[in-house]
């Protein structure tokens, strides 16, 4: 999704290159307001990740009450994440029941894999932003999701 | 020679700003592990060497990047000040975990004023100094630094 929004973008630059009175009536910056919206949409798919983490968490804590007290601190922080994305949204995920393996280990090591693999996937979306602020933002989101993936693997 | 590596050709004013500032922590950091290395022995002190020589490694890329974008580079200071005298292993690691986190958005910034490879690059030097601080036993934040 990430690589068609990028094409768009792209084809609509060159577009706007290639036809200066496209270019020209800019005022209303058709590219800028594109630029926008492709940031919306970045916004939106972050959200809806991070509301997949929480829910990973969540539950987890369901089936392991132990592991709550010292990961509740990192599945909050995945909270912040959502609502720097979008603001005044419920901190309530209604992203779909993960399952969650049997043992408390492996439950770990799949929080463990669900965090690298979103602070790889917050690089590739810190690539294709557009506003400054929102590219600093995801740059720190995603040093903060490689944090819980090395905290994580310091045993459980 | 026009696209000098991770710069792709025009460096604004605002990219090169960050690249001093991120320089200026890289050289701080390179300093600072210089006293930590001292007072670690062991897994400790290999990982603080492993650190050290990230730290000189990014220094040098910037120095480079910036050279290439014909900026003034600014020369490190003949010494830094680390706050509390650092004479034992847990000063040590206190001092690694404030010099890493205070890089995280210092390479979020030059991520914010770069595009292509050389965001990512930046992004990714961001995780390795957040993943660093965990790993001397900082707690991870929701927005590091």
């Amino acid at each position: 999704m990430i690589v068609t929004r990028y094409l768009s973008r792209r084809i609509l630059l060159g577009a706007a290159v290639a036809s200066p009175v496209l270019f020209m009536a800019g005022c209303s910056s058709p590219e800028a307001d594109a630029l926008a919206s492709a940031d919306d949409q970045l916004r939106e798919d972050v959200a809806a990740q991070e509301a997949r983490l929480i829910a990973a968490y969540d539950a987890t804590f369901v089936k392991f009450p132990g592991l709550t007290d010292r990961l509740k601190p990192f599945r909050d922080q995945h909270v912040e994440h959502k609502q720097a994305m979008v603001p005044g949204e419920s901190a309530t995920p209604t992203a779909p029941k993960p399952t969650i393996p049997d043992s408390r280990s492996a439950a770990v090591k799949a929080l463990r894999k669900a965090e690298r693999s979103a602070a790889s996937d917050r690089v590739a979306s810190c690539a294709n932003a557009n506003a400054t602020e929102l590219v600093r933002s995801l740059a720190l989101i995603a040093a903060s999701e490689s944090q819980h993936g090395a905290a994580l693997a310091g045993g459980s | 020679m026009t696209d000098q590596g991770t710069l792709g050709g025009a460096t604004s004013s605002q990219e090169i700003s960050a690249l001093n500032a991120t320089l200026g922590d890289e050289y701080a950091a390179t300093y600072a592990y210089g006293l930590i290395g001292a007072q670690l022995t062991g897994n400790q002190q290999k990982r603080a060497l492993a650190a050290l020589n990230s730290h000189r490694s990014h220094r040098d890329v910037l120095r480079a990047d910036l050279a290439a974008a014909q900026a003034t580079v600014v020369p490190p200071a003949a010494v830094y000040d680390t706050g509390v005298p650092i004479n034992s292993a847990a000063t040590a690691v206190s001092l690694a975990i404030e010099v890493e986190r205070r890089l995280i958005p210092r390479w979020a910034e030059v991520a914010s004023t770069r595009s292509g490879p050389g965001r990512i690059d930046a992004a990714k030097n961001g995780q390795e100094c957040a993943v660093r601080a965990v790993t001397w036993g900082g707690q991870p934040q929701a927005f590091p630094g």
